[in-house]
């Protein structure tokens, strides 16, 4: 990611912040005076990182890498120089990769879904849509998950819990 | 202590209990097996089946589930060479060469054996700091507890994120989400921007759902996740692994020293696991006076992050239970299950639910072993859970987490807030910012609040009532070093930079 698309996000959090700062001062400030400093504070946090962006030479000197920055946190791969080693002994396969805005779009409508024909029936629905709309599945199997999935939710939380699910705005009608 | 021990340990023993245990235990050993997922995804799914049970049943099941995480993780690491969470990481270096070269089954013997050992060591050392922190805690008030609460968070802003003030940027979004609604001490509602559902606040269970859950089925969506081949095998089982769960025997010295940086590094707050599981390697490796083998498979460098990532659990509950001060993601997600459950932890947990907390003991002993043996009996059968392609796990687990948020309050309003919290979590990581200081602030944030009221009417509106207090102006000073540290580290690594720039150039 370039340091302008940060820049963007990191004036856009500033802005937010600096927002709700605006709206904390008025005659009830007592009722923010604890939220107020951390809002100057994170108002300065978010100057220095614009400026750590901005300047780069100036960037580590204001915004230092983590200590522990040195560990490695992701997946290693184990060094191999011994002949005997099969690199062939475990064959991983990334599947499907979806964009961002496919996935954020399939989340809202699963709400939407889930307002409209409740939870139990709309966790079947959102997994169809998911499994075979998007990624291509065959809807046999995906239509069993959905049912699977959804009479586990009923007897999980309806049943085993006690837990009324929200029947969804048709069926509350109809009921 | 001894009586509730004893309560404990009845609790412990009836039958409902052992069903939970392993339920809780199996459920997170699974999770943990998952890449992508981890103790804190299983913790998270498994919080909004605890509302209803008595807080012993609920805590036996998030405590075994956060305890048999990490065996879990640990299988895959060894068998195929992906580390099930971020904790197995260090595991891959020597396990996977294990693997390899067919010793799959002495390492997963070895692995299970110090992740057991590890666990009872880490629990161990709780159970015997227990009577120590009723006494240490006592000494608390309102400003040693914000000044308390001020260092954790400035302890985890600084070591989590990849630069410093990404950090603390998360720690001051978890705040401000904290601070939405009634203002608990002077009254008057904040930053609800007149919708009422907000009056009470950010719902726990939508913060906790959010940024752990619905963060998580983003990414695993995007970016999908490596899908195993099932052609790892497992030869001449019983054999290698009985050798292998005598290794940690065998090698006892460092298995004790290895648990000790794990139990230790597991109270630092915000470093946890992950930390303590590679310097427990490094440890092996620099202790070792053969070194030929590390990272071609050698079984230290087996024992040596298990046991220790195992042992930091014990570690990181001693912070979250005498002070309320969580170290990581799964044990903030303890306290916000310990608040949902009316409990507050401190003082009057260790006082009037100290049952609980041995129970908690307990299960988090009882877990490992359970995981341990699980890893030994069926390790070829489990590392089949991760052929489970995400087109499952994704629409699941986002359903499972939504219709979770929706049980905390029985509001569809929360199912939004779910939501909008998650994408808010996916977008902070996509830009460094991590998302455990935000949830930990989160929990923080109110108790902070409160604490800074009370300081202030202690000292009748002055804030010099911080210097009037011993214990609050060492906490106040170890904050001004933690956040300085990095920047004198920082200016260390340039001097020295250029130093040994000048000394070539001086050499030429």
């Amino acid at each position: 990611m370039n340091n302008r698309i940060k820049s963007f996000f990191y004036l856009s959090l500033l802005m937010v912040f600096t927002f709700l700062t605006i709206i904390s001062i008025g005659p009830e400030i007592k009722k923010t005076i604890f939220p107020l400093i951390i809002l100057t504070l994170s108002i300065i946090a978010c100057i220095a990182k614009l400026v750590a962006l901005v300047k780069p030479s100036w960037g580590k000197v204001i915004d230092p890498e983590s200590i522990l920055e040195g560990i490695d946190r992701s997946s290693p791969t184990p060094t191999d120089k011994e002949g005997e080693i099969n690199k062939d002994l475990s064959n991983r396969v990334v599947t499907v990769k979806l964009s961002l805005i496919t996935v954020i779009l399939w989340i809202f409508l699963t709400v939407i879904i889930f307002y409209l024909v409740g939870l139990v029936v709309g966790a079947g629905i959102s997994t169809i849509i998911y499994m075979s709309v998007i990624c291509k599945e065959k809807w046999t199997i995906s239509i069993v998950t959905a049912i699977f999935l959804s009479i586990a939710i009923y007897l999980g939380f309806n049943i085993a819990l006690k837990s009324p699910l929200y029947p969804g705005l048709l069926f509350e009608k109809l009921l | 202590m001894g009586y509730n021990a004893l309560s404990a340990l009845k609790i412990l023993m009836q039958f409902d209990s052992i069903l939970y245990l392993i339920g809780g235990g199996l459920f997170g050993m699974l999770a943990g097996l998952i890449p992508g997922l981890s103790g804190s995804t299983a913790i998270i799914l498994l919080i909004p089946l605890t509302f209803g049970m008595d807080p012993n049943q609920a805590f036996l099941t998030l405590v075994s589930a956060y305890g048999a995480s990490t065996v879990g993780g640990s299988l895959t690491a060894i068998i195929i060479g992906v580390p099930g969470q971020g904790k197995n990481a260090a595991t891959v270096f020597d396990g996977f060469p294990m693997s390899q070269k067919g010793q799959a089954a002495e390492a997963v013997g070895a692995a299970a054996a110090s992740s057991a050992y590890g666990g009872i060591f880490g629990a161990l050392v709780l159970a015997f700091l227990i009577p120590v922190m009723r006494q240490v805690v006592l000494l608390f008030g309102p400003p040693e507890f914000l000044m308390l609460a001020v260092w954790g968070l400035s302890v985890i802003g600084v070591l989590t994120g990849r630069y410093l003030i990404n950090g603390l940027i998360a720690v001051f979004i978890g705040l401000l989400l904290s601070f939405v609604g009634f203002n608990p001490v002077v009254g008057g509602i904040r930053y609800t921007f007149g919708s009422m559902y907000l009056w009470d606040g950010i719902s726990m269970a939508s913060v906790f759902i959010g940024f752990f859950a619905v963060s998580i089925v983003i990414d695993l969506a995007i970016k999908g996740v490596p899908i195993a081949g099932s052609r790892a095998k497992i030869h001449n089982a019983f054999k290698k692994m009985l050798v292998g769960l005598m290794a940690p025997i065998r090698h006892f010295a460092l298995f004790i020293r290895c648990s000790a940086i794990g139990t230790i590094i597991g109270m630092i707050p915000g470093v946890g696991g992950i930390v303590a599981a590679f310097l427990a390697y490094g440890h092996a490796v620099q202790s070792s006076k053969d070194k030929s083998m590390f990272g071609k498979g050698d079984i230290r460098g087996v024992i040596g992050p298990e046991s220790s990532n195992n042992s930091s659990a014990g570690g990181a509950m001693v912070p979250l239970l005498a002070f309320g001060i969580p170290g990581g993601e799964a044990t903030a997600l303890m306290l916000g299950a310990l608040m949902i459950h009316g409990i507050s932890p401190g003082a009057q947990m260790l006082k009037n639910h100290l049952t609980l907390v041995w129970v908690m003991i307990g299960a988090l002993i009882l877990s490992n072993i359970m995981a341990s043996l699980v890893a030994v009996l069926a390790a070829p059968q489990l590392v089949k859970v991760t052929t489970i392609s995400p087109e499952y796990l994704v629409p699941i687990i986002l359903s499972v987490s939504l219709v979770g948020s929706y049980s905390f309050h029985h509001r569809m309003f929360d199912v939004v807030v779910t939501v909008i919290m998650g994408i808010l979590g996916y977008i902070l990581k996509r830009f460094d910012i991590p998302t455990a200081p935000v949830v930990i602030a989160y929990i923080l944030g109110s108790i902070m609040e409160k604490s800074f009221f009370r300081t202030l009417q202690i000292g009748r509106g002055s804030f010099m009532v911080f210097f009037h207090r011993p214990i609050a102006i060492t906490l106040l000073l170890i904050t001004t070093i933690t956040l300085m540290w990095p920047y004198v580290s920082s200016a260390l690594k340039r001097r020295r930079k250029t130093n040994s720039i000048s000394n070539k150039g001086e050499g030429a």
